[in-house]
C-alpha cells in the first residue's frame, strides 16, 4: 500500500483573519488619501476653492468616499452647455486603481 | 492605430438623431435644428437640447501592446433653460431606451457594449435669475477602432 500523509506544521489562517480585517481598512484608508491628493492635483484652479474642499470621508470599515463638495464642482466635473467636462475625480480614480490593487496584493502576501 | 473617441461620438450622435420618437420630443421638437450636441451647446439655440461628452477612457491591452478595446465613460443629458425641468424626463427616458444595451459601428469604430451607469440631475443658476436643468446619466462603453 502506498500512503501519503499531510501534516499541518504551521497554521497562520486564524491569525490572518483578524489581521486581514485590520489591514484591509488601513489599505483602503491609504488609498482614499492618495486618491484625494491626486484629485487635488487634477482639479482645475481658479480661486483654489474647488481644490481645497476635496476630502476623503470614512463611510464604513472598508469604505471611504472622496468628495468634492464645492457647489459648482458638478458643473466643472460633468461640464455644462458652455463648458466641456473636466472629470478630475474620474481621472484620479483611474490613476489610483493600480496602486490600490498592488497594496492589497502586498498585504495578502504578508499575511498568508 | 486610430483614436476611438471620435468614432464613439459619431455613433452616439447617429443613434440619437436617427430616432424619430426622440426627435419629436420637446417644444420646439429636437428635430428643429437637430439639437443634439457633443461637448457644448452653441449660443442662441432653442431648448430643450441633448448634450453629450466624453469623460474618461482606458485602453484594455493584451501582451505585446495590442489594444483589445477601450473602456470609456460618457455622459449624456437632456437640458433645458427655464423655471422648471418640464419635458426633460421623457427625453432622458427615451435616450435610456435607445442606448442601454446598444451596440453598432461608426465608420472604422465598433461599439461592443453600451451600459447605463449613475444618473445625474443638476440645476445651474444662470445670470439674470434663470436656471439650466440637466437630466441624464453616465454610460459605460466598450469600443475599438480598427
Amino acid at each position: 500500500m502506498l500512503a501519503i500523509s499531510i501534516k499541518v506544521l504551521s497554521n497562520r489562517l486564524p491569525g490572518a483573519a483578524l489581521k486581514l480585517r485590520q489591514q484591509s481598512g488601513q489599505v483602503t484608508r491609504d488609498s482614499a488619501f492618495r486618491l484625494r491628493d491626486r484629485a487635488k492635483q487634477e482639479a482645475p484652479v481658479d480661486t483654489g476653492l474647488l481644490r481645497s474642499e476635496i476630502e476623503a470621508i470614512k463611510a464604513g470599515a472598508f469604505d471611504w468616499d472622496v468628495v468634492s463638495p464645492t457647489f459648482y464642482a458638478g458643473f466643472v466635473h460633468n461640464g455644462t452647455s458652455r463648458q466641456s467636462p473636466n472629470p478630475y475625480l474620474f481621472r484620479a480614480s483611474i490613476a489610483e486603481r493600480p496602486a490600490f490593487l498592488d497594496a492589497f496584493d502586498a498585504m495578502l502576501d504578508r499575511l498568508l | 492605430m486610430a483614436l476611438t473617441t471620435p468614432r464613439v461620438q459619431a455613433w452616439i450622435y447617429a443613434k440619437l438623431t436617427a430616432d424619430a420618437t426622440l426627435m419629436a420630443l420637446g417644444s420646439p421638437p429636437l428635430s428643429t435644428g437637430v439639437r443634439v450636441y457633443p461637448d457644448t451647446i452653441p449660443q442662441g439655440v432653442a431648448y430643450p437640447a441633448i448634450l453629450f461628452a466624453f469623460m474618461t477612457g482606458e485602453p484594455v491591452k493584451a501582451i505585446g501592446n495590442i489594444q483589445i478595446w477601450t473602456e470609456m465613460l460618457w455622459i449624456v443629458r437632456a437640458t433645458t433653460v427655464g423655471s422648471t425641468a418640464a419635458g426633460l424626463e421623457a427625453i432622458a427616458n427615451r435616450i435610456d431606451t435607445l442606448l442601454d444595451g446598444a451596440s453598432g459601428t461608426a465608420g472604422a469604430g465598433t461599439i461592443f457594449t453600451c451600459a447605463h451607469d449613475q444618473e445625474r440631475k443638476d440645476v445651474q443658476e444662470l445670470p439674470g435669475g434663470n436656471r439650466q436643468h440637466y437630466l441624464g446619466r453616465y454610460w459605460r462603453i466598450q469600443a475599438r477602432t480598427s
